[in-house]
């Protein structure tokens, strides 16, 4: 079988005859090259979105994959942002919840894993397991007992039922990341600690928070993220449109046995990103570090 | 709002032993049916309730100006309205009807009331309207049938809608073509559209794939005198009518008349964004009270004229199905008075139906209904969907009885199987026999 190829052989060798320092650029260019076109394709659905968000009525749904530059306009940013929705009030309840629910999520698994990961107690074995095991449960098994326990206790269409389980450990998989993390913490610094006279609670917070940092914003973005795209939560436990949050406001805008309003939901979808977002850039050494150090992938 | 109050008394009080207690408690009294649930009789309607519906924003405002008269006519009861999109509104009812809290007043569906009839989770209304707390007198009996399960009324029927077939007039008129025609039967509309295709530049379908659409094999169906269930709720319809249904679209795809399953597929689900807005297909098939809507959006995106025809007819006529909504009160109510005087103003009151306007489906009071056909406020597109639907009432259409679980059980499984046989992966004869077989055992179970 015979192969001719399409360019000729001595073109290539100019690559070879370059110098060092020639091949060096040559190579930082192509690799430039390639990162931008990724990049162009990673963001073009971004670039998309903000170009379709600038169209009024149903030329928004009708914009089809590429782009139209007539007849832009920021009016549905306006009337998202103040309209009966009123997003920017679902701005600051989504805000509200993710703040809660991090806080809930940090104090809860960073005391849970200090138990499993330091201290000796009877079943130590055992309930580590159960708290594995409980990763394995689908959460659409635990949604209607959830909602009846809520409901008799009285905290339907409050953020109670969305806050609340994160106090109490129910984060089995941001557990069982931070006791990976304070595994890896040297033992020899328990010791030192308590000839110091450090008790649990003191070393907890001067030793193993300080050095778990890293861990800590893995949970805490993780746990952020979780929460500002949740809809199911929000959307059992929410009747007042005052509370709702920005994912459940974002559905409203779509309704299959009704006209819909594709402008609002593009525009304020793409608010809805600049928190994320920035979220991970402003964290995004930690989480690494976090990621690395705890042997997830 | 009393069960709040209550929870949280016992939560501040007693700590968690009896709030464990109260909550065991609570859990087992409601599917017994220990519930504060009053009946309406001469009461007084007062207090508050929770009215719960789908809907788009338009609905929304709509729906708040029903309220909002509501509340000026009966001053002691205040009303809190809910609503959810369609597909957020099901998961939420799901959720709240397995704990037997819904609100007191829920909108409910023809095709969706079965499934909530074996947890006894609705109230029957057939007392309230013997008491004349609900006044059904206006509404034709076959509409009212719609709600009834197993001779319990569970839903009073307020918006009647039927499935139709939008198509482009200005498309059929540059094609030199005349405007299809009430009664045509399927080969009527199959050389109807196959000189339709031969006109339409590239790329353009005469007809969207509607094959993968249950709702129009139940039409089809029903023009061979056959019902898509029988009262065990077994299907009722032999293999060989599907086998012929799926064989027409399949041969509709086949000849370049349809458009390809793998477009079909991508299409999103809005009417606004549907081909036949955006010009791909010259007919498609769409709920008949989202007529207005579609008119509406091709007229932003200027690809023409729309008109509105019903299915093709068969050997037994007209197969049109109606598919009402209606108004439900859960049997965990704790203010039914108050729920059924709400709904008796919302499907009789004059003033709240012009409001509405028939936003979801016809009015089912038969005067309210011409009220609003012979109003000019209402506008033309409206105006066919409502004579529509009394032309497919007048007929005497068969009454469809939905089995349980009608959503999940069989429409799904009919578009995955369908799916298989216009994407080639499956015989329409392979198809038909593993569909009939897999919904017998899902029916069954």
């Amino acid at each position: 079988m015979s192969y001719t190829s399409p360019v000729s052989a001595p073109r290539l060798f100019f690559l070879f005859r370059l110098k060092p320092v020639r091949l060096r650029a040559f190579q930082a260019l192509l690799r430039h090259i390639v990162v931008i076109c990724l990049l162009v394709v990673i963001l073009y659905p971004i670039a998309w979105l903000f170009v379709a968000s600038l169209h009024t009525g149903e030329s928004a749904a009708l914009m089809g994959v590429g782009f139209n530059f007539n007849h832009l306009s920021l009016a549905n940013y306006g009337s998202g942002l103040t309209g009966s929705l009123d997003f920017s009030r679902l701005f600051l309840n989504s805000l509200l919840v993710a703040v809660l629910e991090v806080i809930g999520a940090l104090l809860s698994c960073t005391m849970a894993a200090y138990a499993f990961a330091r201290l000796r107690f009877p079943l130590k074995g055992p309930l580590f397991a159960v708290l594995i095991g409980a990763l394995l449960i689908p959460g659409q098994v635990l949604i209607v007992p959830q909602f009846i326990l809520f409901y008799h206790l009285g905290v339907v269409g409050t953020y109670i039922p969305l806050v609340l389980p994160h106090y109490l450990g129910i984060d089995a998989f941001f557990i069982f990341l931070e006791v990976q993390f304070i595994r890896t913490l040297p033992r020899e610094l328990d010791d030192a600690a308590r000839i110091d006279g450090c008790g649990h609670v003191t070393f907890l917070l001067r030793v193993v928070v300080p050095l778990s940092l890293p861990a800590l914003a893995t949970v805490a973005m993780f746990m952020f993220i979780n929460s500002w795209n949740d809809l199911l939560g929000p959307l059992l436990y929410l009747s007042n449109p005052h509370l709702y949050t920005v994912p459940l406001g974002l559905s409203e805008f779509i309704d299959n046995t009704g006209q819909s309003s594709y402008g609002g939901l593009y525009a304020m979808s793409f608010l809805s990103l600049v928190p994320v977002a920035g979220f991970f850039l402003a964290g995004q050494r930690f989480l690494v570090q976090g990621i690395a150090t705890t042997g997830l992938k | 709002m009393a069960v709040k109050q209550k929870g949280r008394g016992i939560a501040r009080r007693g700590g968690w032993t009896k709030m464990v207690v109260a909550t065991a408690t609570a859990l087992l009294a409601v599917p017994l049916g220990m519930t504060p649930a009053a009946s309406a009789g001469t009461t007084a309607p007062s207090g508050n309730i929770t009215y719960f519906w789908w809907g788009d924003p338009i609905r929304n405002q709509l729906t708040d100006a029903v309220i909002n008269l509501y509340e000026k006519a009966h001053p002691a009861v205040k009303v809190q309205g809910e609503e959810l999109a369609w597909t957020n509104y099901w998961e939420k009812v799901t959720v709240e009807a397995a704990a037997h809290t819904l609100p007191c007043v829920t909108q409910t569906q023809s095709r969706e009331l079965e499934t909530y009839t074996s947890g006894k989770v609705l109230m029957d209304l057939n007392s309230l309207v013997k008491s004349g707390d609900i006044n059904v007198s206006g509404m034709p009996k076959a509409i009212l049938d719609t709600g009834m399960v197993n001779g319990k009324l569970e839903m009073i029927p307020y918006g009647a809608a039927y499935d139709a077939l939008v198509y482009n007039q200005s498309m059929v008129a540059k094609a030199g073509l005349p405007q299809p025609q009430r009664g045509w039967n399927y080969a009527q509309f199959g050389a109807w559209l196959k000189k339709l295709q031969a006109k339409l530049p590239k790329g353009v379908y005469a007809t969207n794939l509607t094959g993968t659409d249950s709702d129009a094999f139940l039409i089809y169906a029903q023009t061979y005198g056959y019902s898509l269930f029988n009262k065990a709720g077994q299907l009722g319809f032999p293999a060989s009518l599907l086998q012929n249904f799926w064989g027409i679209w399949e041969n509709y795809v086949k000849e370049g008349v349809a458009a390809p399953e793998a477009m079909y597929a991508s299409e999103p689900t809005s009417s606004e964004e549907s081909y036949i807005v955006k010009g791909r297909v010259a007919v498609e098939a769409e709920p008949g009270n989202q007529y207005s809507d579609v008119v509406s959006a091709a007229a932003t995106s200027k690809v023409g004229k729309m008109g509105m025809m019903l299915y093709p007819y068969g050997p037994h006529g007209l197969g049109e199905a109606i598919i009402t909504s209606g108004l439900s009160i859960p049997a965990s109510c704790n203010n039914v008075p108050a729920a059924a005087s709400f709904i008796n103003f919302f499907t009789n009151n004059a003033a709240a139906a012009k409001a509405f306007a028939s936003n979801n489906g016809a009015v089912t009071d038969t005067a309210l209904l011409d009220n609003q056909i012979n109003s000019k406020a209402t506008s033309p597109s409206v105006k066919l969907e409502l004579n529509t639907y009394k032309y497919i009432s007048g007929q005497h259409v068969p009454l469809v009885l939905y089995p349980s679980g009608y959503t999940q059980v069989f429409t799904d499984l009919f578009l995955q199987v369908s799916e298989k046989i216009f994407s080639g992966e499956e015989s329409v004869a392979a198809g038909t026999k593993s569909f009939m077989q897999q919904a017998k055992v899902d029916l069954a179970s």
